[in-house]
């Protein structure tokens, strides 16, 4: 550092103020200053001592664990509130109730496809099949009061009557024709 | 494309009851009618021509071009039949309902301007006898037999007739009036004065006693009676004021052969005597000279039409028509004084039909002493015309339409290129599959340019001419009509009691297409009670197999010996032609039948037979050459033919029908002991059920009972009590098994009814309150269905049965139930109410399921609570102001569109209108706003390019930041 300082020789007076620095290439080499080579330069805060690892390795495993588990509980942790936006959605076909529904069937699919990128994020610990099995519970517990929703909204062909309009007329097997008698 | 905007403009009421002013007569139509003319009256003078007719109608018609300036319409039926006529100078008098009510109306408006009633007695085809009176001024003699009465404006003097007199003749002299008929079997005449306050004298006529005949024939003139002997060929002519007979012979030879002549006219001295030879009418005007006791044959009329006589100024002409030759008519006149042929006073003119004239009426009128002839003629076809001197055609009313009796409405054909598809497929085999192709190529190019010049450049045209109106002003040419894009527009084939068959265009104000006149129609009579005839019409193709056409068959029975042959004519509705290869006059069978009916199957020409069962119980395949398709395609399915009777016996007999030389067994039989079958209802054959069931309010189903072998027959007995009563049978016709019946005491018709899916609905009278009931029944398998592929009257299913009954505020004389394209509209009921209003009663008003107390579940199903009233809104009326009078029949028809049901109503008057039975739900509304929604869709199109493309150079200029 000092020996770019040094190698600006501010011998052009005339441009001093104008220029912050310059390089004057025709300088002649005797005139340049002796850089010093300082040694042993260390950075700031540097220590040549040894310290001991007081780290636990344990911890970080605990620590992967608890966000994961974290990740894998997020879907049941949303069961009671969509239970809560259920109830209070009501049942009758509306704008508002059929937009909850459909983010309500649409979230643990979404969720599910993604479950690999969430995981993704933390190493695979020992537990990461279980945390994932749980991840997909989770999810699907959501799904099934999304569809159950659904239900008690009767967006769900569950009955007859909601096949009734498929359904073939009945073929006749006998036939009959006939009225007043003609005279 | 005029159509689909006139369409959406119009054609879609915001609710589907009730329009708005601006919608009348936009897509309905009402044409008025009078019926047969019994009395006319032409009064050049005002240009009118006045008729009353036997469909209890009486109306002004413009002479000029016969539209109707006014029209009373009397009750249907009895009560409003038109006894009487007198042409007053002032007044029309009608006496009608048997001679219990006289009424005068004013010649200009057909105000009413007094009433009376006359005779209590209401004997049924009681004879009504009139006198104008000229001693009385303004003042007319009425007699029913019974009681005489003298009527005008301000008074009715009336009197007791002797008992057991039997009136002929009444006529009326300056002495008074005198009644001449028989009593204890000898002719007596009757003298009053005109004041009819004394009577005069009583006496017996001697000479008529000899020839005593109770149909003696006797025509009378101002101040004397004539009567026509016929066995010994002499006139009887009596001064009125004298007893004795004058007798006048005729030479029998100079008669011809008809042995019974009559005595048509007689004045002074001129006689007119009609025969009938072999339907040809003869006059023979014959002269007493210088009171000779032998009459003189003056002149013989051969092959008259029809006749009639006017007196001008105490001259009397005698008009008459004729052919001569083909399609020419010629109207004579002759005076009688002279007995010359007047042939300054001749009318000649060409006719297309060539009918024989009912009634003829003429009216002369003499100016500056010129005679001017105007005459009236009433067709064999029904067809009224007035012809002026000129021989030109004042104008031309199809009274045939006012008898009605079988409609059906028909599809246009998809395209006009009949044509081409008949080259290309209905060719012989010997096509090979080069000239095939190429067939097939070059049909499928002229579509392409059929559909650029005619689809396209019509839309264009009328897109920039903006001018749906020039269509309907042009007229229309029959093999131009195809199908409009909602099948909106179709053929109405009616077909009338006279034989004359008529294709009517729904649109442009049911303008007449085609029509033909089948001679020597007869009609079935069917069900005695209500005096109901029939001439079945079916439609065995449509114009949906393009090779071939469509076809339609009317069976009746022909005039002839007893009248016992059938007739089966085939045509092609569209063009009211005779079908190809059939024949001309129709099929001909010998025997007469008593059951026709379409056959289910189609033969392999797509041809749905007509089967007829005769007499002998013997079943008939017309034409007889799908017999073989038919006979394999009914295999053995059982097949039952059932026939209800109620003249002798009242019965229901089924029989098992076998498609063979054989007389069909009789398998079951219901007799109705003392109960007469008053209606019987049946499903109409092109009725869609979309649905097996009902979903009820907690979304399971309650499962229809549709059992297609049900009908409904209705039966009206008095009990022991002599209370009337009226039951309900649903009958099911393959086992002859009694599904339910349901009674209704003290009560009586008129009952209609109507069946469709698993319903029953009928309207009837209950006299204990006196008012009009309507009853619907409804009939469910349960939750569960017994077979849901297959029905079988055979199954062991107990049906549940709903039933409620409602008050009406008016009887209906007509129903009929509505019919969409695929039976997912509710189907409402078609009623036509008495005072000429056609309603629409919508299901959920009948619903029999409509529960006393509600719950929630039926609330949830929109169920409305029962009411024992069913407001018969004003909103529910189709017609608005365009009543239409005496309805016999409605007649329903899908259109392409599944909201929407035409329907065509006839009876004195034809209508024709939509309806749209679950409100237009398959159509944008009239108020929708284009413009609103066409702005939003490109301001938001155009919105989120804009946006799109603000968004990214904003991303831009942050990326270089």
């Amino acid at each position: 550092m000092n020996s770019v300082t040094s190698s600006q020789n501010l011998s052009a007076a005339k441009s001093f103020k104008q220029r912050k620095w310059f390089i004057d290439l025709n300088r002649k080499p005797e005139k340049f200053s002796v850089v010093h080579q300082i040694e042993n330069i260390q950075p700031v805060g540097y220590t040549d001592k040894t310290l001991a690892d007081t780290s636990n390795p344990e911890e970080g495993n605990r620590l992967i664990g608890m966000r994961s588990w974290d990740i894998a509980t997020g879907p049941i942790k949303q069961v009671p509130m969509n239970m809560m936006i259920s109830w209070m959605a009501g049942n009758s076909i509306a704008l508002f109730p059929i937009m909850f529904v459909g983010m309500l069937l649409f979230r643990p699919f979404q969720s599910m496809f993604a479950m690999s990128k969430a995981f993704e994020t933390i190493e695979s610990g020992q537990n990461s099949i279980l945390q994932k099995l749980v991840y997909l519970l989770g999810n699907l517990v959501n799904l099934a009061i999304a569809l159950y929703k659904c239900h008690s909204m009767g967006l769900l062909p569950t009955y007859a009557s909601d096949w009734l309009a498929f359904a073939n007329p009945q073929e006749r097997l006998e036939y009959s024709f006939g009225g007043f008698s003609l005279n | 494309m005029a159509k689909l905007r006139l369409f959406l403009l119009l054609g879609l009421p915001l609710l589907a009851l009730g329009l708005f002013e601006d919608q009348t007569g936009t897509y309905d139509w009402r044409q008025q009618y009078i019926g047969r003319p019994i009395y006319t009256k032409i009064v050049p003078s005002l240009n009118r021509i006045f008729v009353a007719s036997d469909q209890n109608a009486l109306a002004s018609l413009n002479l000029k071009n016969g539209n109707i300036v006014w029209r009373k319409v009397f009750e249907m039926g009895d009560l409003g039949k038109i006894n009487s006529v007198i042409w007053g100078l002032k007044e029309i008098i009608v006496v009608t309902s048997n001679g219990q009510r006289v009424q005068a109306f004013d010649y200009n408006q057909g105000f009413a301007s007094w009433e009376y009633t006359l005779f209590k007695n209401n004997l049924p085809n009681v004879k009504i006898n009139t006198v104008d009176s000229k001693n009385v001024k303004d003042s007319f003699y009425v007699t029913d037999g019974t009681g005489l009465c003298l009527i005008n404006s301000r008074e009715k003097i009336c009197i007791e007739l002797p008992q057991n007199f039997r009136i002929k003749k009444m006529l009326e002299s300056e002495d008074g009036l005198f009644l001449v008929g028989f009593k204890d079997n000898l002719s007596r005449k009757i003298h009053y004065n005109s004041q009819l306050t004394k009577l005069i004298s009583e006496s017996n006529l001697e000479n008529l006693n000899e020839n005593l005949n109770e149909n003696l024939d006797c025509a009378d003139s101002s101040n004397q009676l004539s009567c026509l002997s016929t066995d010994q060929f002499f006139i009887l002519n009596n001064q009125i004021s004298s007893d004795q007979f004058e007798k006048l012979s005729i030479q029998p030879s100079s008669l011809g052969q008809d042995s019974t002549p009559r005595l048509v006219w007689s004045s002074q001295d001129t006689f007119i005597l009609e025969t009938k030879l072999n339907e040809e009418k003869n006059l023979f005007i014959f002269k007493q000279y210088q009171n000779e006791a032998d009459l003189v044959l003056m002149k013989k009329l051969e092959s008259v039409q029809a006749f009639d006589i006017e007196t001008i100024d105490q001259k009397n002409y005698l008009i008459f028509s004729k052919y001569i030759g083909k399609n020419k008519l010629n109207f004579f006149t002759i005076d009688l004084k002279s007995v010359q042929e007047r042939q300054d006073v001749m009318i000649t003119v060409n006719v297309q039909n060539n009918e024989d004239i009912i009634e003829l009426r003429a009216s002369l009128t003499e100016k500056n002493s010129k005679l001017s002839l105007v005459v009236s003629c009433f067709f064999a076809d029904y067809s009224f015309t007035a012809l002026n001197q000129k021989g030109a055609k004042y104008f031309t009313r199809e009274e045939s339409l006012a008898y009605i009796v079988s409609v059906e409405m028909i599809d246009f054909p998809l395209i006009h290129l009949q044509e081409e598809f008949e080259d290309e497929f209905g060719t012989t085999r010997q096509d090979n599959i080069f000239t095939m192709f190429y067939k097939r190529i070059r049909t499928q190019l002229v579509m392409l340019k059929e559909f650029i010049q005619v689809d396209l450049g019509l839309k264009l045209k009328n897109l920039l001419q903006n001018s749906p109106s020039s269509e309907s002003s042009s007229d229309i040419a029959l093999d131009e009509i195809t199908r409009d894009e909602f099948n909106l527009n179709k053929v109405i084939v009616c077909v009338t009691s006279v034989g004359k068959v008529f294709g009517i265009y729904t649109s442009s104000n049911g303008k007449i297409l085609w029509s033909f006149f089948l001679r020597n129609t007869i009609p079935f009579s069917v069900n005695k009670l209500t005096n109901e005839s029939v001439v079945p019409l079916f439609v065995q193709r449509t114009a949906a197999h393009v090779p071939y056409e469509p076809q339609c068959a009317i069976v009746s029975k022909v005039k002839g010996r007893e009248n016992s042959k059938t007739r089966v004519f085939f045509f092609n509705p569209l063009t009211g032609q005779v079908s190809k290869d059939s024949p001309k006059q129709g099929y001909i069978l010998d025997q007469s039948v008593k059951q026709v009916f379409l056959s289910s199957f189609a033969d392999s020409h797509f041809l749905r037979p007509i089967l007829l069962l005769d007499e002998t119980n013997r079943v008939h395949v017309v034409p007889e050459n799908s017999f073989e398709d038919i006979k394999t395609k009914y295999g053995n399915k059982p097949t039952i033919i059932f026939t209800g009777q109620n003249q002798n016996k009242n019965s229901l007999t089924g029989y098992s029908m076998k498609l063979s030389e054989e007389n069909l067994l009789e398998i079951w039989r219901l007799n109705f002991e003392d109960e007469k079958i008053i209606s019987i209802a049946s499903k109409l054959p092109n009725d869609r059920i979309h649905s097996h069931g009902k979903v009820l309010g907690d979304r399971s189903v309650l499962y229809k009972y549709l059992n297609p072998n049900m009908i409904g027959v209705v039966t009206s007995g008095e009990d022991s009590q002599q209370v009337p009563f009226i039951n309900l049978y649903l009958v099911d016709t393959v086992t002859g098994s009694i599904v339910n019946s349901f009674n209704h005491k003290r009560c009586r018709g008129p009952l209609r009814i109507v069946h469709s899916e698993n319903w029953f609905f009928y309207s009837y009278y209950n006299m204990k309150f006196r008012r009009h009931e309507v009853a619907s029944v409804e009939l469910f398998e349960g939750a569960t269905q017994f077979n849901s592929t297959h029905f079988s009257s055979f199954d062991d299913i107990k049906p549940l049965v709903f039933s409620k009954s409602f008050i009406v505020q008016r009887g209906f004389d007509s129903m009929q139930v509505t019919l969409t394209e695929k039976g997912i509209s509710t189907k409402d009921i078609i009623v036509a109410s008495q005072y000429g209003v056609i309603l629409e009663i919508p299901w959920i008003l009948i619903d029999p399921r409509r529960p006393i107390k509600m719950t929630e579940v039926e609330r949830e199903e929109n169920l409305l609570p029962y009411m024992p009233e069913i407001p018969l809104n004003y909103e529910f009326t189709l017609n608005y102001y365009n009543y239409v009078y005496n309805v016999r029949g409605i007649t329903t028809a899908a259109s392409g569109l599944e909201s929407t049901s035409l329907v065509f109503t006839y009876g004195l008057d034809i209508f024709f209108t939509r309806v749209f039975p679950s409100k237009t739900f398959d159509m944008i509304r009239e108020d929708f706003d284009y413009f609103f929604i066409s702005t939003l869709m490109i301001g938001l199109a155009l919105g989120t390019l804009l946006s799109k493309k603000l968004a990214s150079s904003s991303n831009l200029k942050k990326a270089w930041k």
